[in-house]
């Protein structure tokens, strides 16, 4: 009584239908030579993508978006590297509960941290800014980033270390030019990670920004003003932008993956 | 064979352009305890696979106890196998995972549940039915692997190199608890190894493949003491080996001329055949003077001497030309009446009736 | 362990690893502890100054207008268990015919091609739905043509829909979690259970299923923390229909500028997630032993 192979196939091809579905149409209708993105498909054109790089607010808001994924990305994988390096080589006393701590923010929601921020940043009179989406996006960031790099913190790497303090290398010089150096598959994972997810991120950019805004608030903007095809277009390339991302991440996992066994 | 459990015919499994098994034949008795040995890719895993079910033969048949079961799924073989990794349920306790095959023949749970006691204090588990399989050691797993398999009163026990994770005292002691187990039940076991010492030591018959082929088949003595191919001698432990020309025959001996010089052996090939001695490193004598029917080597320099605990194991040089290079495993007790060491000379010798002579 | 330089005096290293961890503790502490601390305060006051601590906000939120807050979390949590179940449903047999019916060459290839459109932006896929499901959307297109109905039917704007957005997302993500766990149970343990007399309907009943549990309890986790904290896909498909607990927060926020409602409303839904996650701890560490 197993199932078929071909119910199987059907169900698979079912789910895909709905998987796909919205994609398509999103795709489909950023072409549409028309005014509003349903059916029926009128004709191909490309000028809702013109329109689209003759969108001041949605360039700025693209180049916001850069600004703040590169950035606070930096800084989460560099703390994130800092962190684990320290609980891995120091292991004090209250690691576990260490580790606890830097993982919190990722068991509470984006609107939560986004939530604290805008209240904390408001109360001491900081207004809202693109600096502090970027903290926010650091704060999300930053369990992801510690725990990428710590599991590809082992034994194998302590050893490594320990060599080339044997030979002479101070702490600082180990960690810039041996540890980091076999790190760097995962120390990119964790930045194109967080740079993925800070880009596309809407709550904490929405709360915590009024005049500078980030893509996907320029996005909510244009959704506010109703339907049109240009925000298919906007889409369309965002999900081509990420796709890019997710790619080079996956490539990056699996060597380092590879590196350490 | 008179009525044998089990019974396959020109069994053969290839995976492309890989032969693993080719044209197998074999008879397996009630009760026996069978070992199938060889190295990696001689087939044996393949073959027990077959036996099981769970690898469909390219060819042949499968009987197990007069029923063809060549297209049967394991589940309804009257097979059991006890795997490598142990597969013990990690979501079941001990005596959940032993009383698995009971509950799968929809017995009542009590029945069940005291035939899972019965076959772990068969195994020396007595008392662990509650404990999870993780609190276990893997000598103990071992063992509540093969009592889950025993549950189920299978015809017919596989081993798929049920033994390679122990260390070597564990392992001893488990090879001891098998035949022990084997011989109370009566049930046949099938057991897979490339551990040639570990055949010898449960084997009631060992069947030694090689690139998918039976090499050697018989009892563990006489696989090892006159082996039928080069292969079985060489994987069966180390030897000595010599090519030799068959001049004569004449019943069951036959005369060859050698490195060894011109001897006469038991042996039944035809004259003008080529043939290999075999010679193993234990047969190997320090000559006493008066020895008249065995074969002497004469004065031999011994060049390397290893202490292996139960014996020494020795390099020798023959002179002459060529001069033959002997492999020799001395026992302690004698090596310590004559002169033993490294440059000495000793007199060696082996009886006739102890070289084999193989198909070249 | 000091480096020693060439002259045999003992150099003081930097302790690197000494220091190390604090920046990061350091930086979580002030921007997510002590927000959420403030915020807790916050939740015990009023935007009046004069009135002081207070359980005002968390008293409104049972009473307030007929119960509204109260109607949005029950809202939220009855969403976010439709969605975990119907995800779940449809996620695992896409899980398990990847990962026992496909041929292992091509698993990878068709997990990946299955959840490329987890990576549009969230904000955009919802809106994609809408596109969907409007009056003039592809289904109401389609259903005209078929014949089912007469006129162009709205789909949007309905918790169907907020629950529809939702499984599009979740179930590519439980299809990633349960197929990475079915995958590491060792196929010995099937063949095991095969051989000792199991059917293959029994096979999956007593050994797959259960060993899949864990993967599938992380999957509805995560599923219900997120979708339980999110503001975009509610919005934008459920209308104006009816009112779940992050955009009663978000209410507060923009429209009435009452911060600290908002953080009282905040307040309750940590404590919603926290609660989830301590039973799921629990339960994992009950797994474990």
């Amino acid at each position: 009584m197993r199932p078929g192979p071909w119910i199987c196939a059907f169900y698979l091809a079912a789910v895909a239908v709905f998987i796909f579905l919205p994609i398509v149409v999103l795709v489909e209708f950023s072409f549409q030579d028309g005014l509003i993105p349903v059916p029926p498909f009128k004709g191909f054109s490309l000028r809702w993508y013109a329109a689209l790089f003759a969108d001041r607010k949605l360039l700025d808001g693209l180049w916001n978006s850069l600004l703040v994924a590169v950035l606070s990305s930096l800084v989460a994988t560099a703390l994130g590297l800092l962190a684990a390096y320290g609980l891995a080589r120091r292991r004090p006393r209250f690691a576990g509960a260490i580790q606890y701590f830097l993982m919190a923010p990722i068991t509470v929601s984006y609107l939560i941290v986004g939530m604290g921020l805008l209240i904390g940043f408001n109360a001491l009179g900081f207004g809202k800014s693109l600096l502090a989406v970027g903290i926010g996006h650091v704060v999300i960031n930053l369990p992801l980033a510690f725990a990428i790099v710590y599991s590809q913190l082992g034994e194998h790497q302590a050893n490594i270390e320990r060599a080339a303090h044997d030979l002479g290398a101070s702490d600082l010089q180990a960690l810039l030019l041996v540890t980091v150096p076999m790190l760097w598959p995962a120390l990119l994972a964790a930045f194109f990670i967080s740079a993925t997810l800070s880009w596309d991120e809407f709550v904490i950019a929405f709360l915590l920004t009024r005049f500078d805004v980030t893509l996907p608030v320029v996005i909510w903007n244009m959704l506010r003003s109703g339907l049109s095809p240009k925000l298919n277009a906007v889409g369309t390339l965002v999900f081509g932008v990420s796709i890019m991302l997710v790619f080079a991440v996956e490539f990056l996992l699996s060597r380092a993956r590879r590196k350490n066994g | 064979m008179a009525d044998p459990l089990v019974w396959l015919t020109g069994v053969t499994k290839h995976y492309d352009a890989v032969v693993a098994v080719a044209d197998v034949d074999l008879e397996i008795a009630h009760g026996e305890f069978v070992v199938l040995l060889g190295p990696s890719g001689s087939g044996k895993t393949t073959l027990l696979s077959v036996l099981g079910g769970f690898t469909q033969p390219s060819a042949g048949r499968i009987l197990i106890d007069g029923r063809d079961v060549t297209a049967l799924p394991p589940a309804r073989r009257p097979t059991a196998t006890v795997f490598q990794d142990y597969a013990l349920f990690p979501h079941m306790s001990v005596a959940g995972n032993v009383a698995f095959g009971l509950r799968m023949r929809r017995r009542p749970r009590a029945e069940a549940r005291r035939r899972a006691e019965e076959m772990l204090r068969l195994v020396g588990l007595e008392g662990y039915g509650g404990r999870g399989v993780h609190e276990l050691s893997g000598g103990q797993r071992q063992r509540v692997a093969l009592a889950r398999a025993l549950a189920v009163e299978p015809k017919l026990l596989l081993l798929d190199e049920p033994l390679g994770a122990l260390d070597l005292a564990l392992r001893r002691q488990m090879q001891e608890e098998l035949v022990r187990i084997q011989k109370r039940l009566g049930t046949t076991f099938v057991h897979v190894t490339h551990d040639q010492e570990e055949a010898m030591s449960v084997a009631d018959r060992i069947i030694v493949l090689n690139q998918g082929r039976i090499e050697d088949m018989g009892p563990p003595a006489r696989v090892y003491l006159k082996p039928a191919s080069l292969f079985a001698a060489t994987f069966m432990g180390e030897s000595n080996l010599f090519e030799a020309m068959v001049r004569e025959r004449s019943g069951a001996e036959i005369r060859v001329e050698s490195p060894l010089g011109a001897i006469t052996l038991p042996g039944s090939a035809a004259p003008g055949e080529r043939v290999t001695l075999c010679i193993r490193p234990e047969q190997f004598r320090l000559a006493a003077a008066d020895e008249h029917d065995a074969l002497r080597f004469g004065r031999a320099r011994l060049t390397q001497i290893s202490f292996q605990g139960s014996y020494l194991r020795c390099r020798a040089v023959v002179e002459g030309t060529p001069p033959l290079e002997l492999l020799m495993r001395l026992p302690i007790g004698a090596a310590a009446e004559a002169a033993i060491e490294v440059g000495a000379m000793v007199d060696v010798a082996v009886c006739h009736g102890d070289i084999v002579a193989l198909p070249a | 362990m000091r480096a020693r330089r060439g002259d045999g005096a003992a150099v003081r290293p930097l302790d690197l690893r000494r220091w190390a961890l604090w920046p990061a503790l350091a930086f979580t502490a002030v921007f997510f502890v002590m927000p959420l601390a403030g915020m807790l305060a916050l939740s015990f006051t009023r935007p009046d100054p004069a009135v002081g601590a207070t359980l005002e906000n968390y008293r409104s939120f049972f009473e307030q207008a007929g119960g509204v807050y109260l109607k949005a979390l029950w809202n939220s949590l009855a969403v976010t268990f439709w969605t975990t179940l119907v995800s779940i449903a449809v996620a695992y047999p896409v899980a398990y015919i990847l990962a026992y019916r496909v041929p292992p060459r091509w698993q990878r290839l068709l997990l990946v091609l299955i959840v490329i459109p987890f990576w549009t932006s969230y904000l955009i896929r919802s809106y994609s739905w809408l596109l969907v499901l409007s009056e003039k959307g592809v289904i109401s297109n389609a259903l005209l043509a078929l014949g089912v109905v007469n006129e162009p039917i709205g789909l949007g704007n309905s918790r169907g829909a907020t629950i529809l957005g939702f499984v599009h997302f979740f179930t590519m993500l439980l299809t990633l979690t349960i197929y990475a766990n079915l995958v590491q149970i060792r196929e010995s343990y099937r063949r095991a259970a095969a051989d000792l007399g199991a059917s293959a309907p029994r096979v999956f009943l007593y050994i797959t299923l259960p060993l899949s549990l864990p993967g599938v309890a992380v999957g509805a986790f995560l599923t219900f923390v997120l979708a339980i904290g999110d503001y975009i896909t509610p919005q934008i498909l459920g209308g104006s229909k009816e009112m779940l607990l992050p955009q009663a927060i978000m209410l507060q926020v923009g429209r009435l500028a009452d911060f600290p409602m908002a953080s009282a409303l905040s307040m309750v839904l940590m404590l919603v997630v926290t609660a989830a996650f301590l039973v799921f701890a629990r339960w994992l560490r009950m797994e474990r032993v």
